[in-house]
Parts: C-alpha cells; sequence; structure tokens
C-alpha cells in the first residue's frame, strides 16, 4: 500500500472514524499503534521483526540511561553538602561512564541492523574486491529485503536515546507506546524525522475531533496528491528518457534533465510530505515540516536548511554538534592553528565536523561511492563558501553589486543550478556514469536547440499537467514566504476555496497517475 | 558579562545581543558561529561545555549563556 | 451534530462535482462506436426476456451469435462475454444478468488461458465492471476481483482517458454524437453485431502447420490458480441451485493454435472431469468430428479468434446440437475420442485445404 495510492485515502478514512468513535478516547494511541502495524503489514510482513528488535532495544536503552539519570539527580539531591565536590564529580563521571556504555551497545544494535541491512552488499561486495572473494558480493545473507523505514526510524530511535541521555527528556514507560513512536505510520515511509520530546505527547494524548484539523488534512493532503501524481510523475518520464540513456543526450540535454529532475524531486518529496502530514493532521497530531520553500534558498547552506529539514536537523543536533565539541575536534583545531591562519583554524572543528556529517548524509542515502562523492562535493561547496566569505564580499565589492531583487534572484538560481548539477550523482546508475555525464555537460555544447533536446520523452498530455502544476505550485510557494497557505485560504469566500479544490480533485482523477509499483514509488523511500 | 558580550561581538558584529532572545530558535547564530562561540566559551571561561549542554534554550539569550556558564563553573 | 451535516453537505457536493464531470468526460472522450453503450442499452431493452446468457472470453464474444441461438433455439439469449474476462467477474455477471431475467441455460465459453491467469490487467476488469449493471454487483465485484487501488479507473471514467489532447478525434466524436443518426440510435461504425456480440470480418491468412509442436501456454492441471477453479465452481454451484442448465463449450481453434497448447487432451479431460463433477455439460468442439471441415482458416478472424462467418457456423452448429440434445438424440457421435488434429491415421506433411 503506497501511500499515494486510493487504498491509502480508504485506510485513512477508515482509520479516523475508528479514531473518533467516542467508545475509543482514551485508547486512540492503541488505535494508531495497531494502525501503524498493520500498515507495516500490508507494505511487507516479513519484515516486521527488524523493527520490533530495533523498538525493545530502544525502549529497554531509554528505561535504563532513565534509571541512571534519576539514580544521579537523587545522589546529588541527597549528597549535596554532605560528599566533598571531588567525590560527586567522580560519582558524576562514573555515571557519564555507564550511560555511554548503554547508548554505546543500543546505538550499535541498532545502527548495526540498519548498516547490515543496507549496507551489506555494498561492503562485502568491496571487500570482496580487495581480499580477492568476488563471490561474497553474491551470498544471499547480503540480500535480504531492507526493511520498510528502516533509514528513518533507526535515526528517530538514535535520537530519542540521545534526548533521554541528555535528560532532555524522561524515557517511556510503556514499551507499546514506544512502538507507537517507531512505527507511527505516517512517517515510517519517508519521515519526517521527528523527535520524541515533540511527537510523545502528542500520540499518547487523547484528541478531540475538530472539523479544522479534518478540514486542513484534507486540503494538504489533496495539495500532495496533486503535486506527487499530475507533476512528479508526470515529469518522471521525461527524466527517466534522458537519464536511461544519457549518451543519447547533448551537455545541455543533461542539465535540463537534472534540473528538472529537481523540481520533480521536490513535488515527489514534498507532495508524500503533505499526504503524510495532512493525514497526521487529521489525528491531531502535527508532524515535523521537512520543506520551507527549498528553491528560495540564496546559497547551498541555506538550501540545506529549507530541503529534507529533519534529516539536516539530526545529522546537526546528533552527529555535528557532538563531534564538533568532541576531543577529536579539538585536537583538529591545534593542529590547524599551527598551519592555517587565525580564521580558518578556528573554523576548523567544524569543518571536521562538516566533513563527517556530509560524508554520512551520503551514505545514509545509498551504500555507493558515488552517494559519498555527493556527500563530500556537498559538504566541499559548503566549507569553501564558509572559508571564503571575506573574498567573495571583496569582489561583490569591486564589480559593484548591490543587494537588491535582482541579486537575490541571481543567488537562487545559482543555488539552483549548483543543487542540480549535484543530482546527476542520484540520477546515475554508476559512479563512472556520474562522472561521464558532468564530462558531457561541461565540455559537450549543443549544436541544435530543438524540442527533442529539451524535452524528451515529454508528452503533450505530460506537458500540460507539469506547466499548470508548476504554475499553480509557483504562485502557492510565493504565497507561502508570506503566510501559511491554510491561513490565505480561510480568507477567501467558499466558492473560490472549493472551487480551487475541485479543480485540484478533476485534475487528479483525470491527469494523475495512479499508483501502482511502476510509477508510484516514491523517490526517498528507497533510503 | 562583558566578556561573554565581547566573544560574541567579535564573532558576530552584526548582532544585536543586547535585544535578541531567539539567537538559536530565529536562525540568527547557524551552527557554525555555535561551534565557534562553544570554544571561545570553553577557554575564556575555563569550562567544558558538553553534548548534554547544546539545547537551544542555553544558547537563546545572552542572559541564558551566561546563566549555563555559571552552572558549569559551579560544577567544578 | 453541526458538523456531521456540514461534513455530509461538502461530501455530496464533491459527489455532485465528480459525477457532472465524469458525465462530461464521458461524452467527450468516450468513442461514439464503443461497443459497451450498444451492449448495455440493448440488454436494458431486453430486460426481464433473458433466458439463455452466453459468458467467456474473447472467443465467445466473437464466436457465439445471439441471434442465431435465439432463432435456434427458440429463445431469447444475451452476449456478455469479454476480452479476458476473469472468472470471478463471471460470476458476478451471471448472478447480475440472473437478478432481472428468468434465464434458464448459461452457455460458458471455456478458455484455459483464463484458468491460468492470475490477475488480468485493469483494463480488462474494466469490461467486465462496465458490463455489471446494478450497483450492487459493481459494488461486490470491486470488493472481490479488485485491488482498492484499481477503483478509481473501475469508477471514474476520466481516469482512463489516455489522450485527453486528441483534438482530431474528440471533435469528430462531439459531432457524430449530435448527429440525428446517433441520436436515433443507429450504431455508427462499429464492429458491434447485436446482442452483445462482435464479430470481425478479417480473416485469418496463416497455414496451418502440419507438425505439432510444443508451445508455451502449455495447460496442465497443477497450472491452474485456485481462485479461478474456485469461481468456476461458485458459477457451477449457482447454476445448480437455481435450477440453471451450465453447458461448457471449448470454442473451435484454427489448427496453429491448438498445438500451441501443448497437449488438448488434457484441457480435454479437465473440463470433461469439471462437468461431471459439477452436473454440468461439456461439450468440446476442438474435438468435434468434423472439425477440420466446417472451420478452416476461412472461418478465423486470427490465430483464436472465428470472424462472422465462423461464428455463423459455430453458432448453427451449438444450437443445432442444443436442440438435438434436448429431443433425446445421441450427441456423442458428433465426437471423436480425439481432436482431429491428433488422428494418427493422417500422414504428418499432408496439407489441408
Amino acid at each position: 500500500m503506497n501511500v499515494n495510492s486510493f487504498s491509502f485515502v480508504v485506510f485513512v478514512a477508515i482509520l479516523v472514524l475508528v479514531y473518533y468513535a467516542p467508545v475509543i478516547r482514551k485508547f486512540q494511541w492503541i488505535v494508531l499503534l495497531v494502525a501503524s502495524y498493520l500498515f507495516y503489514a500490508l507494505n511487507g510482513a516479513e519484515n516486521m521483526a527488524y523493527i520490533m528488535i530495533t523498538t525493545v532495544v530502544t525502549y529497554l536503552g531509554a528505561r535504563l540511561l532513565d534509571g541512571k539519570n534519576v539514580s544521579q539527580e537523587q545522589f546529588i539531591k541527597e549528597q549535596k553538602g554532605v560528599l566533598p565536590k571531588q567525590e560527586i564529580k567522580e560519582y558524576k563521571e562514573k555515571i557519564k561512564k555507564q550511560k555511554y556504555r548503554i547508548t554505546l551497545v543500543c546505538i550499535v544494535i541498532n545502527l548495526g541492523l540498519l548498516i547490515f541491512l543496507k549496507y551489506g552488499s555494498f561492503l562485502a561486495g568491496n571487500a570482496g574486491k580487495l581480499f580477492n572473494h568476488k563471490e561474497w558480493s553474491e551470498l544471499s545473507i547480503f540480500h535480504l529485503a531492507v526493511p520498510l523505514g528502516i533509514s528513518y526510524y533507526t535515526l528517530m530511535c538514535i535520537g530519542y536515546l540521545l534526548d533521554v541521555s541528555k535528560g532532555k527528556c524522561r524515557s517511556e514507560k510503556n514499551l507499546l507506546k514506544t512502538a507507537l513512536f517507531v512505527s507511527y505510520f505516517p512517517q515510517i515511509t519517508q519521515g519526517p524525522i521527528g523527535r520524541f520530546p515533540d511527537l510523545a505527547s502528542q500520540l499518547f494524548g487523547t484528541h478531540k475531533f475538530t472539523y479544522e484539523n479534518l478540514a486542513y488534512g484534507c486540503q494538504k493532503m489533496l495539495w500532495g496528491f496533486f503535486k506527487k501524481m499530475v507533476i512528479a510523475d508526470r515529469m518522471k518520464p521525461m527524466v527517466d528518457t534522458i537519464f536511461d540513456n544519457y549518451q543519447n543526450y547533448g551537455g545541455f540535454t543533461i542539465l535540463l534533465g537534472c534540473m528538472y529532475f529537481s523540481i520533480q524531486l521536490y513535488a515527489d518529496f514534498s507532495g508524500y510530505m503533505d499526504i503524510v502530514s495532512g493525514c497526521s493532521s487529521m489525528l491531531g497530531i502535527r508532524l515535523a515540516e521537512n520543506f520551507r520553500r527549498p528553491f528560495f534558498a540564496k546559497s547551498l547552506d541555506e538550501y540545506w536548511r529549507r530541503w529534507h529539514m529533519t534529516l539536516s536537523a539530526w545529522f546537526r543536533d546528533y552527529v555535528f554538534y557532538p563531534l564538533s565539541i568532541s576531543k577529536a575536534a579539538v585536537k583538529v583545531g591545534r593542529v590547524a592553528k599551527k598551519i592555517f591562519p587565525m580564521r580558518i583554524s578556528k573554523l576548523a572543528p567544524s569543518i571536521f565536523a562538516m566533513l563527517v556529517v556530509w560524508f554520512c548524509t551520503g551514505l545514509w542515502h545509498d551504500a555507493s561511492w558515488r552517494y559519498m562523492f555527493w556527500g563530500l562535493y556537498n559538504g566541499v561547496i559548503i566549507i569553501a563558501s564558509m572559508c571564503l566569505k571575506p573574498q567573495f564580499a571583496w569582489c561583490k565589492e569591486k564589480l559593484l553589486i548591490k543587494e537588491g531583487k535582482i541579486w537575490k534572484l541571481f543567488q537562487m538560481l545559482r543555488t539552483f543550478v549548483i543543487i542540480s548539477l549535484l543530482k546527476v550523482f542520484p540520477l546515475a546508475a554508476t559512479t563512472g556514469d556520474s562522472l561521464a555525464m558532468i564530462k558531457k555537460i561541461f565540455l559537450s555544447f549543443p549544436t541544435e536547440i530543438s524540442v527533442a533536446s529539451l524535452l524528451p520523452g515529454m508528452g503533450v498530455e505530460d506537458l500540460f499537467c507539469v506547466i499548470v502544476g508548476l504554475i499553480i505550485f509557483m504562485c502557492i510557494s510565493l504565497r507561502q514566504e508570506k503566510e501559511p497557505m491554510h491561513e490565505w485560504l480561510s480568507r477567501r469566500p467558499f466558492v473560490v476555496r472549493w472551487g480551487m479544490y475541485m479543480i485540484l480533485l478533476l485534475f487528479i482523477v483525470s491527469f494523475g497517475v495512479f499508483g501502482t509499483e511502476a510509477t508510484g514509488g516514491f523517490e526517498y523511500a528507497q533510503y | 558579562m562583558e566578556q561573554l558580550m565581547s566573544i560574541l561581538k567579535g564573532l558576530r558584529p552584526d548582532v544585536d545581543f543586547e535585544k535578541e532572545d531567539k539567537l538559536i530558535d530565529n536562525g540568527v547564530l547557524d551552527s557554525f558561529d555555535l561551534v565557534a562561540l562553544v570554544g571561545e566559551i570553553n577557554e575564556a571561561f575555563d569550562v567544558e561545555v558538553e553534548f548534554e549542554d547544546m539545547e537551544p534554550e542555553n544558547f537563546n539569550s545572552v542572559k541564558n549563556m551566561y546563566a549555563m556558564i555559571e552552572k558549569l563553573q559551579n560544577e567544578v | 451534530m453541526h458538523n456531521i451535516r456540514k461534513i455530509g453537505i461538502r461530501i455530496l457536493l464533491i459527489l455532485a462535482v465528480l459525477f457532472l464531470y465524469q458525465r462530461g468526460v464521458e461524452y467527450l472522450y468516450r468513442p461514439h462506436n464503443e461497443t459497451i453503450t450498444f451492449i448495455n442499452k440493448e440488454r436494458r431493452e431486453y430486460d426481464g426476456e433473458i433466458e439463455t446468457l452466453i459468458c467467456g472470453t474473447s472467443t465467445a464474444q466473437r464466436g457465439i451469435d445471439p441471434e442465431i441461438i435465439d432463432k435456434k433455439m427458440e429463445t431469447v439469449s444475451f452476449n456478455t462475454a469479454s476480452s479476458l474476462q476473469p472468472l470471478d467477474g463471471t460470476y458476478e455477471l451471471i448472478k447480475d444478468v440472473t437478478r432481472n431475467n428468468p434465464v434458464e441455460t448459461v452457455i460458458l465459453g471455456i478458455a484455459p488461458d483464463i484458468m491460468m491467469k492470475r490477475e488480468v490487467d485493469t483494463k480488462y476488469k474494466s469490461r467486465l465492471y462496465d458490463r455489471l449493471q446494478s450497483p450492487v454487483s459493481k459494488f461486490k465485484y470491486q470488493l472481490r476481483g479488485c485491488s482498492v487501488d484499481e477503483w478509481p479507473y473501475m469508477m471514474f471514467y476520466s481516469a482512463r482517458v489516455e489522450d485527453y489532447f486528441a483534438g482530431e478525434s474528440i471533435r469528430e466524436n462531439i459531432n457524430v454524437k449530435q448527429s440525428e443518426e446517433y441520436k436515433a440510435g443507429q450504431i455508427i461504425e462499429s464492429n458491434y453485431k447485436a446482442k452483445g456480440m462482435i464479430a470481425n470480418k478479417k480473416k485469418l491468412k496463416g497455414e496451418q502447420p502440419d507438425v505439432l509442436t510444443q508451445g508455451e501456454s502449455e495447460f496442465s492441471a497443477d497450472k491452474v490458480k485456485a481462485h479461478n477453479l474456485e469461481s468456476l465452481v461458485e458459477i457451477a454451484e449457482y447454476c445448480s441451485d437455481n435450477q440453471i442448465e451450465l453447458i461448457l463449450v471449448y470454442i473451435p481453434l484454427p489448427g496453429k493454435k491448438i498445438q500451441s497448447y501443448g497437449d488438448i487432451t488434457t484441457i480435454h479431460d479437465y473440463f470433461t472431469e469439471f462437468a461431471k463433477k459439477h452436473d454440468a455439460l461439456f461439450w468440446d468442439f476442438n474435438y468435434h468430428k468434423e472439425l477440420k471441415t466446417l472451420f478452416t482458416n476461412d472461418k478465423f478472424e486470427d490465430t483464436k479468434h472465428l470472424n462472422r462467418n465462423g461464428a455463423e457456423v459455430f453458432s448453427e452448429q451449438l444450437a443445432d446440437m442444443y436442440y438435438r440434445y434436448h429431443t433425446g438424440e445421441n450427441i456423442e457421435e458428433d465426437f471423436l475420442d480425439t481432436c482431429p488434429y491428433y488422428v494418427a491415421s493422417e500422414a504428418v506433411g499432408e496439407k489441408d485445404e
């Protein structure tokens, strides 16, 4: 059952009816748990063991950590003023080490499962090449099906463990409630990567039915379906045409293809986000936003604060910060002081942490060298722009460039082209292909401009849908920069609002590519 | 307090630290600023800001930062 | 309460808009010569009268002419067969027709390929779905035979339109639909013959091979999918419970096709056994003693379906056999012990005219 399918709509409709039935009241969270596991089962029952293992490990780990926190607090309360400060400090150090061990074990198990299932064949393949055992990569144990959402729920669990360890929240006493947090179905396929402190009270509380929640949820889901089925899936044939046979196309077409893919991916992923957050809103649970008009970003750094926000926030809070203030980073800083000027050496710990984060981010997407390159390229560009800030400012001054609408537009277009160029890595089938594509983009010049070279594989109907869809999308995005869409909508008269909804709905039932395995798969579900 | 203020001003002269009370929540200080800041605080006040302390609340305003530093100093 | 009313009004509004939109899309895009329109209209005209129901896949749709059946069997028949009609759909269809009609006989054209198919494409399911007339039957089939994801395709014509921008054909379509002839019910340019039958004039050009060759879609009992057999049993039981005579017929195939099924004996034995077990009749026309003389190449449209002439011949044979069976004659003599193409006495290498 895909999220963008009609069966999902029926599933949600039935769930909403059951969820708000008066007899259910206090047990709404149980309904959600059952629904989440049902959803998971409908997407591959044999894999349920893995999510259960992760849930149990996380639950136990969190309980233990919470226990340590509580005993530490108790100890300090009782012994303050009684024991010397040094002893209290030693006690705290001991507890810290114990918590560290517990967290490490849990993370190793959870991450280990993820690495084994997702990266097993990649690692075996490379190890095999190294040790001259090519058959290692073919072993069936490395080709088990990857469970649904493992990349997402594993990160959520690790985040939860670290939050409990930090004392940011208490652990959940109920194993089943923990299971709900881990498996909550709107976020299981492709995120958003939620945090326990934000979700707990919402998931486990009681929610009264409000018409506003239902209306808002339906609006969002409708918009999400439109983006996915009418825009993204209609662009897919063209993007596939170019990249399945990139050898037959010129560099300019490939560059255009990258840009089309950026748009397609955005419509796809943000469409999914709207469907699931709309569905969740109907249940009274607000999920974190994953997008904030990313194409309005003026730099690559800002782009990553507007695109897949929960992922970059997760890496920032749980990898970047701890790493950048760690002993290793301090060492890097000391070494850098000896080599680089003051300004750069001060940034050295950040740069070190940033490279690790980007390496991991690339790896998180896929077990392949091209994704690692992709990650590192992102990191290098961001670091370079950081280090060269004064130089850029100097250039700007010399070229007499003024801050204004035109400059902002230039920055946005520049960012868009950079992120599009980086798309060769996900689009290519192999690392070699991606390098070949880059070469083509920069070296081969267009000899002819024709419809076939600008819009290969694009039918009239596809073009119509994409153009109309993108115009609507652009208008909505521009409006959203000023205020949330549903607020603007609520001020319009009934006829205007419902006119718009009906147009979207009719577009979907006419032009929508209905979710089948062939086209309905979401791009980010593969991660 | 003045020492802290001068560190902040040295890092980001463009920010009005007296008025801002949502430095992290509003994205006024980005992650690099925060890391550099932590490094300077550790050096200047002889404390060790740890992972547990890296919470938005602790860095949203100068007042909060100072409270955190004092707490860390008392623990030593 | 207030909420329920608010929501209810909006749901009604959505349904109304969808309904009107579908009507509009169908007017513009459903081809004027699409057969299902005529089939449904005509079936409604015969509501309450149909006594003999013809069903099955495209072989039955093109092979059995209700007008000949009517004349020769002195009955009122209707052909509800469709391409790749799934058996669970056939079951619903039989119930659907029987609801309003005094059906006494069901003639089901058996199709070994359908028995072995796990699932048919949505397109073919929709052809069956369109033939169901009562909303109850439609809903039951949606629940039983279609996945939830196929529902929009079934229910909304707008989801089926393949090319919204075929300007030329839309214009032509509207022109025809607005013409006096069309409004008067004349059928313009279609393969539709009457009472559900599709008949093509095309003739098979190929030669029938002399040497038996193994084909890909070889039939065997273990290849039959359980749910298909289940549906066939349900049909048999329904007919038996409602005193409806069930006649399974294996419509003649050109020699080439028979050979592509590998061993036609397996098919014959399988359905013979089934018919015996479930109190039905099975007439295997591929064992008919005059198969080679009656059903020559020119009687076929392609390597599987009878053309207009072939259907005439077959329908006459079928009706004749029915008449003789019901007047006590022994029709077993019409059939050989094996398929005429397998008769060993004929030398390999001899060509048929």
